[in-house]
């Protein structure tokens, strides 16, 4: 293994490939920066300009955009309250209060170095134990995945706002837009009105940008014109102290693991990574009153969550030849137009290509957190430029964000009536979060409900029958459950212990 | 000095591509601007494959020295895409759109109000096969067994495909049912979103039989992961020589996947012209036969109204075939 | 004295015909679709529709405090309130009409019209700078993204001369 390693460093430790590697690392952290710009079509756009290069170096520099990309997701929620990609909604619950408070700085810094952490982590795992690890991923068939997914759906439960009706009618609200387009288990077009462009659903990203950007330029609006909107905070310092960062290492390991796994399991996504280890992260916090309100944890774990998830995501790609999904489906197709038949033969077959891809990921890590680290400082400095600039640009950039997912006009309707219900929701309560939780594991659980239901004949006990899918839904109840045990034995702590001090 | 050089060296380059412009035999038509590939879905799927592919080949071969730019349409199974370029993009010589029989699906089951008479077909530039495929240790050896275990109890085999019931991977598992006297309706299959989680089910045994494209199963067959019970070809495919066909076993389902290229409506005549001999010189060329067979696609080709007439029959056909199957009343 | 149509109230009402109208349109689905034995494409909307309808209902009868919007100062007409916010309606007219229009008029000429608007809106005063930023910025984001990114963007009346 050692060995191997070496030989992959050995590739990936080449001029050329340390340049190809940079650059990608750069392009991936500057389309994770802009709002609504993903890694799937920026891969796609470098496609034919990676086809002069050789295998490797291109398979290098996709890898780098991909896992690049996670990097920057954070900075636009930090900043502007404006998720960059699906699997920084989380972060914005957190990142923008710490930004608020003048500690941006510390925010970004602290999803560097859990990005740093945890994208080398899920490297060192691939290295090693990779293909047992993807073996465990293909035990997941229909019935898992749709137990994993309530699981994920739990987590609402830690995104309430004052209102618990209120939070789930938000959840119901995602999941019903979830439901919108083709049906695929049927092929029934649902809630389309007979409107191509409704047929594919509606993407997750319009409607985050819509609910929180168009709504965030009004808010700032109101909040400038009643003077509700304080001066922001200027930051004391541009970085992270040592005691934040020893403050939030266990949010980041933590989050590396939980979301390594998810990212595993092809289809289940960075997305659900970063909110399932924010919930964990706050139900395993003695204080969890403070996450909402700026924590660095829920900022450090979502962020690390998301970025092994990206690294989970490559290892059934490498291993299996099965995409996990998005960036990870085009750089399939790459291998192949590359002349490299993906699948389980790649580590035997390419080993110069496998392990210089490899070698290249510890690299690249390291280069993305050198990147990063002045951009901290940068970055940090945008929230002392005046709203009234900053909101209408940032605006425009997700507008386009938007238009580039589709070029429909569609999309930038529904994006406008997505603002205006955003706003409402904002400031009636609803807490947004669950909105974005529910469409986004919306469809896929429906999926794997009836997918599982198809393959066990209608019957319902298959959700209990498999192992896996047990352990799960007893993780769900138990989580719904946990808090108000949790309380109560507090409570009756608390009674004890009055009652002992009163006896001495 | 140096200086000198180099102003010779452009001034040189500028008159050779003077002469170049000038001394090109005047074509009917030919474009001015930049091309425009939609691939009608994500990238990484097979539309936005044979975009960027034929883009790169007009480059690398010089057939097109114009740019050429590929943009992502996804939805509905071609349906967005079809709607765009017959209501926004009307008599547009610069536009290429990706399409294969999944369109024709679109078209036949109505998800999209247009057909090709409203288009403007071009050319097939590939074909593909789809096949029956199993886990390396499932007790079906070979297509025998599957039909015995169907015919003794229909309910007994799950098949997992990438696409909803009445698209592609569903019509290949129903046309094997049609072919042995099963009710095509009362068999079970387990629509996945793409044949990637479809093959990830099938290796996981979740499910019994995948109905896949050949090209997809190609790493997982090579490793000995899976086996190929049957290719939904005429014959056995160059490129796998080794699988055998459904028709050689004595059931005869043949399902040619093909991929190819349409214009918007109301293009001019000699732009048609122009695209249908450019495809055609793109489709001899080695560079796109190094990448098609990469690829696993298959040279089957057809071109204008050749290929107009055979993609308007094939309508006609899918329309019945899914009123036979009962997926259309 | 309690009022009975709170602002929470006539919200879950709303939300109720919202409902209604989705399960009406998820149950209206031609039956053809529907696997016999396992829960066809209605199932799912409907279970969501229940919750909602629920959920709704719950804060039809426990609307819980009403947070009254801040009185406006006695013999405050209506109109005068409405005016007094006649920036903010403004911000939602232009945001609106940007996402309508953008397809159509092009990048340019939208982003910059939008941009100094809201500069303007959002408490600038000096006119000459909110356009010069709109400006400058339309412009940079339209290199970067058009060129650096290779995303075509509309370019509406322009589309003749910058192509």
């Amino acid at each position: 293994m050692f060995s191997n390693l070496l030989y992959g460093l050995g590739i990936a430790f080449t001029p050329f490939n340390i340049g190809i590697a940079f650059v990608g690392c750069l392009v991936g952290t500057v389309v994770g920066v802009l709002p609504g710009l993903g890694p799937t079509g920026t891969i796609a756009i470098l496609l034919p300009m990676v086809f002069s290069m050789p295998p490797t170096s291109a398979m290098i520099m996709l890898a780098a955009v991909y896992y690049g990309a996670m990097y920057g997701g954070s900075t636009t929620s930090i900043l502007v309250n404006i998720p960059g990609e699906s699997a920084s909604v989380v972060t914005c619950i957190d990142g923008h209060k710490m930004a608020l408070k003048g500690r941006a700085g510390s925010a970004l810094a602290v999803s560097a170095i859990g990005s740093f952490i945890a994208g080398t982590f899920s490297v060192i795992v691939l290295t090693f134990i990779g293909e047992p690890v993807a073996e465990l991923a293909l035990r997941f068939g229909p019935a898992e995945f749709f137990s994993l997914f309530a699981f994920g759906l739990c987590t609402v439960a830690s995104l309430t706002g004052k209102s618990v009706v209120r939070a789930i009618m938000a959840t119901v609200f995602g999941l019903m837009m979830a439901t919108v387009g083709i049906d695929l288990i049927s092929g029934a077009p649902r809630f389309t009105f007979g409107n191509p462009f409704l047929l594919d659903g509606i993407d997750f990203i319009v409607v985050a940008i819509g609910m929180f950007a168009i709504s965030e330029v009004i808010i700032i609006a109101e909040e400038l014109k009643s003077g509700a909107r304080g001066q922001v905070i200027k930051p004391k310092s541009l970085y992270i102290s040592f005691e934040e960062f020893l403050f939030s290492i266990g949010s980041i390991l933590r989050g590396t693991v939980i979301g390594f796994f998810v990212g595993v399991l092809p289809g289940a996504g960075a997305t659900l990574a970063s909110f399932l280890s924010y919930d964990i992260e706050k139900r395993l916090a003695k204080n969890p009153e403070t996450f909402g309100e700026g924590d660095i944890r829920g900022v450090a774990c979502p962020e690390s969550a998301n970025n092994a998830a990206s690294g989970g995501a490559l290892l059934p790609l490498l291993t299996l030849g099965i995409p996990g999904g998005g960036a990870t489906a085009v750089m399939l197709g790459a291998l192949m137009m590359l002349d490299i038949t993906p699948g389980p033969l790649l580590f035997q077959k390419h080993a110069h290509l496998v392990w210089g891809l490899i070698g290249s990921m510890y690299l690249g890590n390291l280069l993305l957190l050198v990147l990063n680290w002045p951009l901290v400082n940068l970055f940090a400095r945008i929230m002392s430029i005046p709203a009234r600039y900053l909101m209408p640009i940032v605006l425009v950039i997700s507008t386009i964000g938007v238009w580039s997912l589709s070029y429909s006009e569609m999309d930038l309707i529904i994006m406008g009536v997505c603002g205006v219900i955003g706003y409402y929701m904002r400031k009636h309560n609803y807490p947004l979060a669950p909105v974005l939780l529910g469409l986004i594991l919306g469809g896929r659980m429906e999926q794997s409900f009836r997918q599982a239901l198809i393959i066990s004949r209608g019957s319902l006990l298959t959700f209990i029958q498999k192992p896996i899918s047990l352990t799960l839904l007893i993780g769900a109840v138990l989580f719904l459950a946990l808090p108000y045990l949790l309380e109560r034995s507090r409570q009756f702590r608390l009674a004890r212990e009055a009652s002992f001090e009163e006896e001495a | 000095m140096r200086r000198i050089a180099l102003l010779s060296v452009l001034v040189v380059a500028l008159a050779g591509f003077l002469v170049a412009i000038q001394g090109s035999p005047a074509v009917a038509w030919e474009p001015k601007k930049s091309i425009e590939f939609i691939a009608p879905a994500n990238p990484g799927g097979g539309w936005d494959t044979i975009c960027r592919t034929s883009a790169r080949v007009f480059k690398k071969t010089g057939l097109v020295t114009k740019p050429a730019y590929v943009k992502n349409m996804p939805g509905g199974s071609g349906s967005v895409a079809i709607a765009y370029v017959v209501e926004k993009r009307k008599g547009d010589n610069n536009l290429l759109v990706a399409a294969s029989n999944s369109l024709t699906f679109s078209m036949a089951i109505k998800r999209t109000p247009y057909t090709y008479d409203d288009v403007t077909p071009l050319a097939q530039v590939a074909s593909e096969y789809g096949a029956y495929v199993v886990r390396a240790d499932s007790k079906f050896k070979t297509l025998a067994d599957l039909v015995k275990a169907l015919k003794a109890d229909r309910k007994s085999v799950t098949f997992a495909g990438g696409s909803a019931p009445g698209s592609m991977d569903h019509i290949k598992v129903a046309l094997l049912a049609k072919e042995i006297g099963v009710d095509p309706l009362e068999v079970i299959y387990v629509p996945y979103q793409g044949g990637g989680e479809a093959l990830a089910s099938l290796l996981g045994g979740h499910v019994d039989v995948g109905s896949l494209d050949v090209s997809e199963v190609a790493g997982q067959l090579e490793a000995g992961k899976v086996r190929v019970l049957a290719v939904q070809s005429e014959s056995r495919l160059k490129g796998f020589p080794n699988l055998p066909t459904a028709r050689e076993q004595g059931v005869d389902v043949v399902f040619t996947v093909w991929r190819g290229l349409y214009m918007a409506p109301g293009v001019s005549k000699s732009a048609k012209k122009f695209w249908v001999e450019t495809i055609k010189k793109m489709v001899a060329t080695p560079e796109w036969n190094a990448e098609r067979e990469k690829l696993g696609w298959e040279p089957v080709v057809k071109f204008g109204d050749d290929f107009e007439k055979y993609v308007k029959d094939e309508h006609q056909r899918y329309k019945s075939l899914l009123k036979e199957l009962g997926f259309l009343k | 004295m309690r009022k009975i149509l709170t602002r929470t109230r006539i919200e879950a009402l709303i939300i109720i015909v919202g409902v209604l109208g989705y399960a009406w349109s998820g149950l209206s689905l031609p039956p053809f679709y529907n696997v016999p034995g396992v829960p066809g494409p209605t199932v799912f909307p409907l279970m969501l529709a229940i919750v909602m309808g629920a959920g709704a209902i719950w804060l039809l009868i426990f609307p819980g405090e009403d947070k009254e919007a801040p009185k406006s100062p006695p013999g405050e007409s209506r109109w005068r309130r409405l005016l007094n916010r006649w920036h903010f309606y403004l911000m939602w007219g232009l945001l609106i009409a940007y996402v309508f229009l953008l397809p159509y008029l092009g990048f340019v000429v939208c982003s910059v019209a939008l941009l100094s608007a809201l500069i303007f809106l959002l408490g600038e005063r000096r006119w000459y700078l909110g356009i010069s930023i709109a400006l400058v910025f339309t412009m940079a984001i339209y290199l970067v993204f058009s060129k650096g990114l290779q995303i075509r963007l509309p370019l509406g009346i322009f589309e003749g001369i910058m192509r």
